[in-house]
């Protein structure tokens, strides 16, 4: 359709507004990191809040939001990239059906599953109750729709025949799938992975419920606030996190994204 | 079908043929095994750590409770739909909060949806300024939404930007009590997020030519926009709408944060039935209504996706 | 290299026969074009001798070897797909060598022989590029020299151009038939294109619902088809019913609704007296001809034109004998003299019928000689 000027010119500010808002978060926390108080316009300009954290805590519950991270990230591809072949690559019955199953953990409401399984623990084994691995194994629940759709929308954009040649040149399912398959995946695989990163490592609801021994940085970062309030001190523990995590996702990019190519090419 | 020289007997004879079990069992196994074998894990997890618990949630919530000793609550497991009971009796607050989740949720998903087709179409169809960026920033709340949370409570707070703008332009004289009251949950949950990229993609597959089609018959941009587009994107805007409004429905760490704990958010009140209150068949119960409105409005959007299907 | 046998072959899609009992042997050695429409079952042949699809029954021997449970890549074969296949996150050289190493070429030999199949595909010095940074056609080559190196028992082609452009497409099929040549594996080519299997293969099998309708050399396919699919599927045909009046070295067949009698002596088998048949002409057997020299044909017919038009290479007539509607093809110089014979009535020399089994009462391909006058879309 062709617009009018003006209609194109509004539309197109509009997207850009809603565009700052989304990065709104990123913006408002470099500002406040740098500010004497919390007040728009700010007026003084410091970096007191910067030696007001206890960077020893901070950090110590940074690593344990990257090891949530990291083996949720790690359990979830391990279990999600078998089943989104099978059901991208394989005809059977039912297999629709699964197809949507998998996707019921997307809209099912954090809370509830919390605390089935922090109830669960609380009545049969309460000596599990808060323990690392099961931290791990509940907050991986949550990441394996986006992941399953992510493999198997990669998959699906793959033409099947690769794999047939492959197999017709000698090479055994096994060795077809890592070495054609997997590289021609490679990116949606990273992105799946770099989303189950993310989701787990910021989770929470569940850690939070389950009364995590191990705390990880979000719950650190809501303790304080219920301590201290909102203060810029809270700002830059924020932006931190923000940085550390997202800029391992960037990093997990660039770095797989090479030596997937470098492996093979 | 015209078959020569008798193969049609040939042919009938072989179908006929029984297969004996041991050989159907072999075919079964080359076909199967293997396809089995990648779904295992997988179905294990998910039946182990997602079906078990929550099935013994729905259990839980058919429970009660009595005082052990005058000193712990003991979860009893008798059978009883008391808990369903004064969830629905007018004088408790289950009821009303279930409302207003609810009643927020659509509204909210509406209100979000809406303002988002004019930028999903506007992003699908052309090439603005900043495209790039534009479409960078709508992918960071995949990463985590706890970032928004935090930023939101020093956007809205009473010497944040939020205030200092509106009082700058003289709406209001007082600065506005966002964080702490649901205000702010209610203004966030309508701002378009996510939505804006699942609807784009469904209106980047609507073929341009019927829009110029629409166009040439002589509809106006935003008759062809209401009359075309959008029903032919149909299934992917119902498809926003639903995950928008089952994320309402169970929102909970926005609320928390934002509208403190003591908010009228179902999830809140599931929170302090498990804590402080410790009264885990009441807890169940809620969380059982919360997932059975999730999935009333799963099922919903299902039959729209069939009904698309058949027309 | 080896021979190919497949006995009794069955395999069925729910309830359509994609393979119909299919029995069949392809030489050592030969060229072999797997020919018929889409649907006919003819990829499905191909992908289970490939063992990409179990056969419901049957038996498959690649050589001496039954092969027919056996995985993909247990089987000595070299493959080219329809869709392209060079796997697009390696080099040229690494697609080829890949295959090599898999097959256990020893490890010292096999940069020779990569370069060795580059230049059989005319690739040199292209090692280094990936499928991106290749034509559609390169591509292709690159997979048909993947195919080849490890020398294959047998060589698949499953529609290996059909997804090229047409010029490049009769180009490589040239190719094709001059790797074979010079490799001699035997090799299994799958089309839809009845030029590209006719200009290759040195034998051709014609699949139609799941058989065998025909197989053949392509010339003695071409002259005499034995079914009526295997005459509307290749080439232009003209049906008129009859029945054999005399049997013996020199079959003669009336054409009771014409008054015409037709006579051939080079019949692929002898029809009894009294056999209804199918006499077909194809359209560009018969020659227009002055009519003193009638004599030099044995079959000669008087045809009213009612309409000539050229289409380049060729000019088609459309026309009648007595009442039966008719198609000439007339190609060479002579094609430029015919533009303006519309009316006229020309005479005709049949240089070649065809004779084929007709199931008495049947005049289906006369009653609607449009539709029996089909030709292949390619």
């Amino acid at each position: 359709m062709r617009l009018p000027r003006w209609l194109f010119v509004t539309l197109n500010i509009y997207a850009l507004m809603l565009a700052v808002i989304m990065i709104w978060p990123f913006l408002q926390m470099v500002l406040t990191s740098v500010t004497s108080d919390v007040v728009f316009p700010p007026r003084y300009f410091s970096l007191t809040g910067w030696a007001n954290v206890h960077w020893d805590s901070y950090f110590r519950t940074m690593l344990v939001s990257l090891r949530i991270g990291f083996w949720a990230t790690v359990l979830v591809i391990a279990i999600c990239l078998p089943a989104a072949y099978a059901i991208e690559r394989r005809r059977f019955r039912g297999r629709s059906a699964l197809g949507a199953l998998i996707f019921v953990p997307a809209i099912f409401p954090t809370i509830t599953y919390g605390i089935a399984i922090g109830v669960y623990l609380a009545l049969y084994a309460i000596e599990l109750k808060g323990s690392f691995p099961l931290v791990i194994l509940a907050t991986a629940t949550w990441t394996i729709p986006l992941v399953v759709r992510t493999i198997q929308g990669s998959l699906a954009t793959t033409d099947v025949v690769y794999e047939e040649a492959a197999l017709v040149m000698g090479a055994n399912p096994i060795h077809t799938f890592f070495r054609v398959t997997l590289p021609l995946i490679a990116p949606g695989v990273i992105t799946a992975g770099a989303i189950a990163f993310t989701s787990a490592a910021t989770n929470f609801t569940v850690p939070w419920l389950m009364g995590s021994v191990e705390k990880p940085v979000v719950i650190f970062i809501w303790e304080d606030i219920g301590k201290l309030g909102f203060t810029p001190q809270t700002a830059i523990q924020v932006l931190v996190m923000q940085i550390v995590i997202l800029g391992i996702v960037q990093t997990l990019f660039v770095v797989f994204r090479k030596q997937f190519r470098g492996a093979f090419a | 079908m015209r078959l020569h020289d008798g193969t049609l007997d040939r042919a009938g004879a072989e179908i006929a043929r029984p297969i004996p079990l041991s050989e159907r069992v072999g075919q079964w196994r080359r076909r199967y095994a293997s396809t089995l074998l990648l779904l295992t894990p997988l179905l294990a997890y998910m039946i182990l750590v997602f079906a078990v618990p929550i099935a013994l949630q729905v259990m839980f919530g058919f429970f009660s409770r009595e005082l052990y000793k005058d000193v712990v609550w003991k979860v009893v497991p008798n059978f009883t739909l008391e808990n369903f009971a004064m969830i629905f009796s007018p004088e408790n607050t289950y009821l009303s909060s279930l409302l207003w989740t609810i009643g927020v949720a659509l509204l909210t998903s509406a209100v979000s949806i809406t303002l988002s087709l004019p930028a999903a179409y506007f992003l699908a169809r052309y090439n603005p300024r900043g495209k790039s960026f534009i479409e960078v920033s709508f992918l960071l709340p995949i990463f985590g939404d706890v970032f928004t949370l935090f930023a939101l409570a020093f956007a809205f707070s009473s010497k944040g930007p939020i205030n200092w703008f509106l009082m700058g332009i003289g709406l209001i004289q007082e600065p506005i009590q966002f964080v702490g009251s649901p205000l702010v949950v209610i203004i966030w949950m309508s701002v378009p997020t996510l939505s804006v990229l699942l609807i784009r993609s469904a209106m980047a597959g609507v073929d341009v030519l019927y829009e110029e089609a629409a166009q040439t018959m002589g509809a106006t941009s935003l008759q062809t926009f209401i009359r075309v587009t959008i029903p032919l994107a149909k299934r992917g805007i119902m498809g926003a709408l639903v995950l928008s409004v089952s994320a309402g429905v169970g929102a909970f760490t926005l609320p928390l944060f934002l509208a403190g704990p003591y908010n009228n958010w179902l999830s809140n009140k599931i929170l302090r039935e498990y804590t402080p209150f410790g009264n885990f068949p009441m807890a169940s119960a809620l969380g059982v209504m919360l997932t059975a409105v999730s999935f009333l409005f799963l099922f919903l959007y299902l039959r729209t996706q069939e009904a698309g299907e058949k027309s | 290299m080896a021979n190919v046998r497949i006995q009794d072959l069955v395999k069925r899609f729910d309830q359509v026969m994609a393979v119909n009992h299919v029995s069949v042997e392809i030489r050592e050695g030969s060229l072999t074009a797997i020919l018929g429409p889409s649907g006919c079952g003819k990829t499905t042949l191909l992908r289970c001798i490939a063992g990409l699809i179990m056969p419901d029954d049957g038996q498959i021997f690649i050589g001496e070897k039954e092969v027919t449970r056996l995985e993909p890549f247990k089987r000595k074969l070299g493959m080219v797909f329809q869709r392209p296949s060079m796997f697009p996150h390696m080099s040229a050289y690494d697609n080829i060598a890949w295959a090599l190493r898999l097959r256990d070429w020893p490890k010292k030999e096999i940069p020779q022989r990569v370069a060795e199949m580059l230049r059989l595909v005319h690739l040199e010095g292209m090692e280094k590029r990936a499928a991106r940074q290749l034509s559609g056609g390169q591509a292709q080559r690159v997979v048909i020299a993947r195919a080849l190196a490890p020398a294959p028992d047998l060589l698949l082609l499953d529609e290996p151009l059909s997804a090229l452009d047409a010029k490049l497409r009769d180009e490589l099929i040239l190719e094709i038939a001059e790797i074979h040549r010079k490799t001699g594996c035997t090799t299994l080519l799958v089309t839809h294109d009845q030029g590209e299997a006719f200009t290759i293969a040195d034998n051709v099998l014609l699949m139609n619902n799941g058989r065998i309708e025909q197989e053949g050399a392509p010339l003695d396919i071409y002259q005499n088809p034995r079914t009526l699919f295997s005459a509307t599927f290749i080439g232009t045909n003209n049906f008129l019913p009859g029945i054999v009046e005399e049997s013996g070295d020199e079959i003669v067949v009336s054409v009771k609704e014409l008054g015409i009698t037709f006579r051939t002596k080079t019949s692929w088998t002898q029809f009894e007296r009294g056999t209804p048949v199918w006499v077909c002409v194809r359209a560009d057997d018969i020659d227009i001809i002055d009519e003193n020299r009638a004599n030099n044909y044995r079959n000669v017919i008087k045809v009213d034109v009612d309409h000539a038009s050229l289409t380049g290479g060729m000019v088609i007539i459309e026309g009648k004998l007595i009442n039966q509607p008719l198609r000439i093809h007339v190609g060479g110089s002579q094609r430029f003299n015919l533009l303006d014979i519309a009316g006229k009535q020309i005479v005709c020399g049949l240089s070649h019928i065809a004779l084929i089994p007709r199931e008495n009462g049947d005049t289906s391909a006369i009653a609607n000689p449009v539709s029996s006058l089909q030709q292949l879309p390619s």
